[in-house]
């Protein structure tokens, strides 16, 4: 395993910390985490009721409604999955809605929402209360979302179907999460498939992609308002580079993040590139330093 | 597209839902009822959710609550799991055995104290779905593709 991946990464031995560790974390089979749905079943009658049936989950520090579920061939099989007591999410795919912090009675922008984990998550954020508006242009996976929102009984989200570099202008979010097709390096763990990344012309078609999106994403954010960009990848060119874009003309700026697990922060160049100086605000996690997917986490607020 | 229900139409749900189950109308406040084709569905009340459905076009939203066939109104399972736990009529708690059948899709001879019809199945209080009453049968309404893979681990532990 460490052989098939070194070619992969290797590009980026300069920029992880601790190297060989990344490389022997890929080694390792990824855990099942799991997000409690706190609008239907607290922390503690969860726990007791999934122990009565014979599972065995530990809290993760950190994230109250996090667990990791052992020993479960199918974690999408069960009673409490089917009675919508939980969402099957990475670590750090749940980190991007707790940073966006989401208030009760906002207007939240999702652009690229489906298959609905982080949708759902902002949504019980808010308690339910407030909007959500779940983009994405692709039919299908919108229909994933919608089979999510309605087992885990979610009733402020709006499914819309829009190519999101043309999501309509004539509104304006208060928040917007931005988690934009990728080329998946983060998830790339024992017994799962290799990155997009290594075909250079998916790679650059992201890149474009991703830029159109964050644009537009800070164009349908109101004055003041905040947004997360995220993607489960470690390349600099669809994460700092990205984020270095909207900054530029000075419209956005980034602010800090504060989490309670070990990261490292944004690269401040990358390849004879370099970036804001605040660059380093943003957050990156590695899977030797945190048992999850990789993924890279910007938090910015657009400038009134 | 969906569409808001117009107040005779919200009060002819809200009283399919007291007639059928005995759920208060107060179960159903700060949620608002669209309607699409034969579908109704139910949402968070929002000030801004009408000018939100005006400006962008809502593939859905909040959960498909009922189908309104000309025959009959069909109560969905997402529906019932949400709202059934205020139900207080044609509800059915299943255990063991029965339960099982049931999530398999098997017919279930009664008779059982329920009204010929739509009915709320639990387990142990907590809504599970649809089931149809009828001919002291009962067969489970939820949908396929959420009942597949279900393993069964009903078990009385």
């Amino acid at each position: 395993m460490k052989e098939i991946m070194a070619p992969t990464f290797n590009r980026y031995r300069d920029i992880i910390p601790d190297y060989e560790g990344f490389l022997m974390a890929l080694e390792q089979p990824l855990p099942v985490a799991i997000r409690v749905n706190t609008l239907k079943i607290g922390p503690g009658p969860f726990q007791a009721l999934m122990r009565e049936q014979g599972y065995h989950l530990d809290p993760v520090p950190g994230i109250e409604e996090a667990f990791l579920l052992h020993g479960v061939e199918a974690p999408g099989a069960t009673l409490g999955y089917f009675l919508g007591y939980y969402q099957i999410q990475g670590l750090t795919s749940m980190l991007p809605a707790k940073i966006l912090d989401p208030r009760p009675g906002e207007i939240i922008l999702d652009l690229c929402a489906a298959p609905g984990g982080k949708t759902t998550h902002l949504a019980q954020l808010m308690g339910d209360r407030g909007l959500v508006v779940a983009n994405d242009f692709r039919s299908e996976r919108t229909h994933v979302l919608r089979s999510h929102i309605d087992r885990l009984g979610i009733l402020s989200v709006l499914v819309c179907c829009y190519h999101g570099k043309a999501f309509p202008l004539r509104r304006k979010f208060d928040r917007v999460l931005l988690d934009p097709p990728c080329s998946a390096e983060g998830t790339c763990r024992a017994g799962l498939p290799p990155s997009q990344r290594e075909n250079p012309k998916v790679a650059r078609h992201l890149v474009r992609i991703q830029k159109e999106l964050l644009r537009q994403s800070l164009a349908v954010l109101r004055a003041g308002g905040t947004l997360v960009y995220s993607t489960c990848t470690y390349a600099p060119e669809e994460n700092e580079a990205v984020v270095n874009e909207a900054l530029k003309d000075g419209g956005a700026e980034l602010l800090p993040i504060s989490l309670p697990f070990p990261h490292a922060g944004g690269v401040p160049a990358w390849k004879g590139e370099t970036y804001h100086p605040d660059m380093v605000k943003a957050v990156r996690f590695y899977p030797h330093q945190i048992n999850s997917w990789g993924f890279f986490i910007a938090h910015l607020r657009k400038r009134g | 597209m969906p569409t808001f229900a117009s107040e005779a139409e919200r009060q002819e749900i809200l009283d399919y839902f007291s007639q059928r189950f005995g759920i208060p109308e107060k179960g159903f406040e700060g949620y608002c009822f669209l309607k699409e084709e034969r579908k109704i569905w139910v949402v968070r009340d929002h000030p801004e959710l009408e000018k939100l459905l005006n400006q962008l076009k809502v593939e859905s939203a909040g959960i498909p609550l009922l189908r309104t066939k000309i025959s009959m109104w069909k109560p969905t399972t997402a529906g019932l799991q949400f709202f059934g736990r205020h139900a207080i009529r044609n509800v059915i708690d299943l255990e063991g055995e029965i339960l099982r059948a049931f999530l398999r899709r098997e017919s279930i001879e009664g008779p059982f104290s329920l009204e010929p019809g739509f009915v709320i199945v639990r387990w142990r209080g907590r809504v599970l779905g649809c089931g149809v009453y009828g001919k002291g049968k009962l067969r489970s309404q939820i949908p396929e593709p959420r009942r597949r893979g279900l393993k069964e681990e009903t078990d009385d532990k």
